[in-house]
């Protein structure tokens, strides 16, 4: 379960303060497909990179599984990060120099896992999205869907609970998102939460629970369909 | 139309590599430019005038082992086999041979007041017959030689009433340019008459400040170790000669060890030995700096450039031309290098001044710091030319292709 | 863990050849220049005789008259003594060691009729002499102390003149025929060769050791030459060798054996003595007349046996380093930013600030391993160059344990400064910015 309490993010820089959060509450249970929304600039990215512990905030609570996220330092929270977070990214992030063996091979070696279990993880993991064949391969002579496959697979063979996409069909064209939405459906159906930021709202349909942010803030707008319209234009 | 401002804002936006390009060219440069002051100094320092015939000199030490030894028969003897040798132009027995590195030196005055209240100079001290103006090959400019009769054969002390001294020698005693005919004072009853001025002759130690400052004495000391120094006409008849001599000193007489025969050159080599191996150590490690740091700068701009790909491509499409291109990378790389030698400047007066002041460095002359500086900025352009090039060869169209 | 970074190392020198090749070029030329430059300058100044150089004193006594005095020493003091002082000096019971000492030397006439003669430098000494610079023996040993006031013909010949002259044998109690004198063999040293020469550093400080000892006390007896400097500063009339022994010539040497500080100072007092007594006598007219004591390791200080340039040389090496390590800075910096996308990932991942820090140090010890023992095998280079710029450095020039430990702490100190830094900013990178859309 995540829970976050009036989070307040400001990036400083020389000239501008951005508050690119504020006042942000949000409560995510157990096995929720929650897809976020908003303009660009609203700050998705900036509350994911939180939820994931990539970023520090400057104020309010953020409770994971029950644990004040606040108080911990780089290396716990790089642990968490790395026990019950999956990420998947709009540009894949794939490393360029790892194959895709190695590359799923990435968080298990940080959580320390033997060799024999880390094998039979990535294995399980391609399998399920469907590239047990190209273990060899590198990243650039895949096609985008199935670079995005691979860093699902990624994100999925640490077994995380919590899985951030940020919005992971963005680079792709409709029937490769269509393909990589199934995926991350079957995953939630098998009991990870997923919380996923995009810009379809077909896609965004197919979630749970629909969260839009306007400004830093959860918007409480009920009807998401004009609002996402006048971001795209 | 130089870009300066966004080089500069460029640059500032990536301080720490900026800072390690200058520090790395500010600290070559302090260095290359003082090893080049010290190599120059020190090669001026070997290739100063000595006033003899450097060329054509060897010399040789002898040993007598025989209790009977008569030294004045043997000399006479060792002397004129020496002199008719063919080949050789002339020879003399002498208490030090020049550059060698060991000899006697000793006080001399003006006035024998002056002596006493130690206004004295150091000099170089040579003994040998009246050929040793012939066998040194140096020039009388003022006054004679000595005649064969004021020479001396002694084993004790000789009382020499003449003496010829060298032109630095006889501006220091009498600066008025009087000196000859004068009396100078050695301590004692020893005050003998300058007979002659020579023009220029090296005396025994090379880092000595009294190098030049030399007096000559007719006097040969008969003992049982003494030194030959022989003049050849050819440098044939030297490599002959320096191979034959002891055979031939042997042969007249085997009561006695020959040995140190030595060219001229080698002594000289000898002594400037760690000079010579200070100019070449210097030159290898400013040739290394070099290298490595215009291998830095080829490394670190080949480094941009490739970061900036696509940003290089994106100004293409939008219009920038090839040399514009270069030129962007060329000026960064002038700018950089201006600011590094600045402070190059100041690290390099910094160092000459701790060298000057407490490793007896002379100062660097005003000359080398255009040189360095010209030195160091062919030395960028030439190390980012390559580079930059590539960099104004990037296909506008990377700028359309998604990675 | 160390394995799979060793892998990533390996992959990431295998995207950057070149650029890896320039650091290991780099930390190789700034190392092998630097532990050329002060391999020499550390055997130069290292001390010769650890376990007792600070029993070991070399005694000094301003002789000179009113105004005068060495212009060349640090204190004005004259390097050497004069016969008459060597002679009082080693009247004193104090020492536990004492020894004068000369360069002096000799025609060698061999027995056998086939070889010729040669010369041969050697030195006048006390008995002492080879107990106190710990000269090791094969055959025999030093002579009686009596001999030191009551002289005798006798030698210590080194081992390689007894394999000249009697091909390696115990020659002790043999004759050997030095200027025509017979001098009995007492005793053969073991090839005794100590870098630096610190017993006389008035002559050549570096090269082969004498192989010839005699007596000291044969001077008067047998007019035995100085070999070395001889240095003067009063106007005397000397016209034979007596005259010279009385004379203010300074052209021998004195060493001293004081084996605690009490026993200096004891040592100390009777020196101010006996330059009170001379004064008394006419002699010591300076007002800065006195005796000075230097250890092994001061008088080494004192006679610049490390020289100018050799100190030069190791401040511009330094500043090569510096260079080298700055370039390798620069390098490394720009290697490990353009990694940061890939860093981003990996922090997004699970991996601590903690894990990309030691990722990438291990990436700098790999370099810094290459660079170090590239760094070492060109040096060997460069001290082979050094020995063939000076000639006589060849028993000088040489790696110790010493010298090895140090050059492999300078190569991994030197890595670790070059590439702390820039691991340090790699792994504190905000990740965040690397894994927005390019
Ligand atoms: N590292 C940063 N430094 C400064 N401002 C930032 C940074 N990251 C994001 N912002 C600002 O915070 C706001 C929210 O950004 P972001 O969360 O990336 O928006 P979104 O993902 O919704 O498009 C924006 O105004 C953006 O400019
Ligand atoms: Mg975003």
């Amino acid at each position: 379960m995540l829970q976050m309490n009036n989070i307040k993010k400001v990036f400083r820089t020389d000239l501008v303060e951005t508050h690119a959060l504020r006042d942000f509450s949000l409560q995510v249970e157990e096995g929720e497909f929650v897809a976020v929304t908003g303009p660009s600039g609203s700050g998705k990215t900036t509350f994911l990179n939180i939820t994931g512990m990539l970023e520090t905030f400057d104020g309010g609570t953020y409770m994971l599984d029950g644990q004040d996220v606040k108080g911990l330092n780089d290396k716990q929270r790089s642990r968490l990060r790395n026990e019950k977070i999956g990420f998947i990214f709009q540009s894949f992030n794939l490393i360029p120099d790892l194959n895709l063996f190695d590359n799923v091979d990435v968080p298990l070696r940080y959580r320390g896992f033997s060799s024999k279990e880390r094998k039979q993880r990535i294995e399980n993991a391609l399998e399920r999205v469907g590239l047990s064949a190209r273990l060899k391969h590198l990243p650039s002579q895949l096609s985008g869907g199935q670079q995005q496959r691979v860093a699902i697979a990624r994100a999925l063979a640490g077994e995380p609970r919590f899985l951030l996409a940020d919005e992971p069909t963005g680079n792709l064209d409709s029937l490769m998102a269509r393909q990589v939405m199934q995926l991350l459906e079957e995953i939630n159906q098998q009991g990870t939460t997923i919380i996923m930021v995009t810009h379809d709202s077909e896609l965004a349909r197919r979630a749970h629970r629909n969260i839009h942010i306007v400004d830093g803030q959860v918007s409480d707008y009920q009807d998401l369909q004009p609002v996402l319209e006048v971001a795209e234009a | 139309m130089l870009e300066i401002r966004p080089i500069l804002s460029a640059l500032s936006r990536q301080k720490s590599r900026t800072l390690l390009i200058l520090l790395q060219i500010a600290i070559t440069f302090a260095v290359v430019v003082n090893s080049i002051a010290i190599v120059k100094q020190r090669l001026d320092m070997m290739g100063r005038a000595t006033g003899i015939d450097e060329a054509h000199l060897l010399s040789l030490n002898i040993n007598a082992i025989d209790e009977n030894y008569n030294f004045k028969q043997n000399i006479h003897a060792d002397l004129e086999m020496l002199r008719n040798t063919p080949g050789v132009e002339d020879a003399v027995v002498i208490n030090q041979v020049p550059l060698s590195g060991s000899g006697d030196s000793s006080s001399v005055a003006a006035s024998q007041e002056q002596f006493d209240k130690f206004e004295n100079f150091g000099a170089g001290f040579f003994m040998a017959d009246n050929h040793i103006i012939n066998t040194l090959g140096v020039k009388i400019i003022e006054g004679r030689n000595f005649t064969a009769e004021e020479v001396e054969y002694t084993a004790a002390r000789a009382n020499a009433k003449v003496t010829i001294i060298t032109k630095s020698l006889a501006d220091k005693l009498f600066p008025e340019g009087d000196a000859l005919g004068k009396k100078v004072y050695l301590g004692g009853d020893l005050q003998p008459t300058i007979v002659g001025i020579i023009e220029r002759q090296a005396g025994s130690w090379v880092h000595h400040p009294i190098l030049f400052d030399n007096m000559l004495f007719p006097i040969v000391r008969l003992n049982r170790f003494h030194r030959v120094l022989i003049r050849v006409k050819t440098t044939q008849d030297l490599n002959r000669i320096l191979a034959e001599v002891e055979d031939k000193l042997i042969k007249r007489n085997n009561q006695r060890v020959i040995t140190s025969i030595n060219s001229m050159e080698e002594l000289k080599a000898s002594s400037y030995s760690g000079d010579n191996a200070m100019t070449k150590i210097l030159w290898t490690v400013s040739i290394l700096l070099i290298i490595i740091t215009a291998l830095g700068i080829v490394g670190i701009v080949s480094f941009n450039v490739n970061q900036r790909t696509k940003q290089i491509g994106t100004r293409r499409a939008l219009g920038a031309q090839k040399s514009d291109i270069q030129k962007y990378f060329i000026t960064e790389n002038i700018l950089l290098t201006s600011i590094g030698l600045t402070i190059g400047c100041i690290i390099c007066i910094g160092l000459n001044m701790v060298l000057v002041e407490k490793y007896s460095a002379t100062p660097i002359d005003w000359q080398y710091f255009p040189i360095g500086i010209g030195l160091m900025l062919t030395l960028g352009i030439l190390s980012v030319w390559w580079p930059a090039r590539k960099a104004a060869n990037i296909s506008p169209t990377i700028a359309t292709q998604t990675t | 863990m160390f394995k799979y970074y060793l892998m990533l190392s390996w992959l990431s020198v295998k995207r950057t050849p070149m650029l890896t090749a320039l650091m290991v070029l780099a930390i190789g030329l700034g190392i092998s220049v630097t532990m050329t430059v002060l391999t020499v300058n550390y055997l130069m100044g290292k001390d010769p005789i650890p376990e007792k150089s600070h029993q070991l004193f070399h005694v000094q006594l301003y002789t000179y008259g009113k105004d005068r005095s060495n212009p060349r020493s640090a204190d004005g003091y004259p390097y050497q003594v004069t016969y008459q002082d060597a002679m009082n000096l080693s009247r004193s019971e104090i020492p536990n060691r004492k020894t004068r000492s000369l360069q002096t030397g000799y025609s060698v006439i061999p027995s056998s009729s086939d070889s010729s003669p040669f010369m041969e430098t050697a030195r006048a000494i006390d008995s002492d002499f080879f107990a106190m610079f710990k000269v090791p023996f094969i055959y025999g040993g030093a002579w009686e102390s009596s001999v030191d006031t009551k002289a005798k013909q006798v030698v210590v010949l080194g081992k390689e003149i007894n394999d000249r002259l009697f091909k390696g044998e115990n020659s002790v109690g043999k004759q050997v025929n030095l200027n025509s004198n017979l001098y009995t063999v007492v005793g053969v040293i073991d090839d005794w060769q100590p870098a630096i020469h610190y017993y006389d550093l008035n002559n050549n400080h570096f090269g082969d050791t004498q192989q010839i000892f005699v007596p000291f006390s044969l001077l008067p007896v047998l007019e035995l030459p100085s070999w070395g400097n001889n240095n003067g500063w009063k106007t005397e009339t000397i016209n034979t060798y007596q005259d010279k022994l009385n004379s203010e010539q300074m052209w021998n040497q004195f060493w001293v054996e004081l084996e605690s500080p009490q026993q200096k100072e004891k040592f100390q007092a009777w020196l101010e003595g006996y330059v009170e007594q001379q004064k008394q006598l006419g002699r010591f007219e300076h007002e800065n007349a006195g005796g000075s004591l230097k250890d092994v390791v001061e008088w080494m200080d004192y006679n610049n046996v490390v020289s100018d340039d050799n100190t030069i040389l190791v401040g511009l090496a330094f500043m090569f380093l510096a260079v080298c390590l700055i370039n390798t800075i620069g390098l490394l910096l720009a290697k490990f930013l353009r990694r940061a996308p890939e860093v981003g990932v990996r922090r997004a991942l699970g991996a601590s600030q903690g894990e990309i820090f030691v990722q990438h140090l291990v990436d700098v010890g790999l370099i810094g391993l290459a660079g170090g023992t590239l760094g070492l095998l060109l040096g060997q280079l460069g001290l082979w160059g050094i020995k063939q710029l000076y000639a006589n450095y060849h028993q000088l020039v040489y790696m110790d344990m010493t010298l090895v430990v140090l050059a492999i702490l300078i190569a991994i100190g030197s890595s670790v400064v070059a590439g702390l830094y820039p691991a340090w900013k790699i792994c504190r990178t905000n990740p965040s910015i690397y894994l927005k859309i390019q």
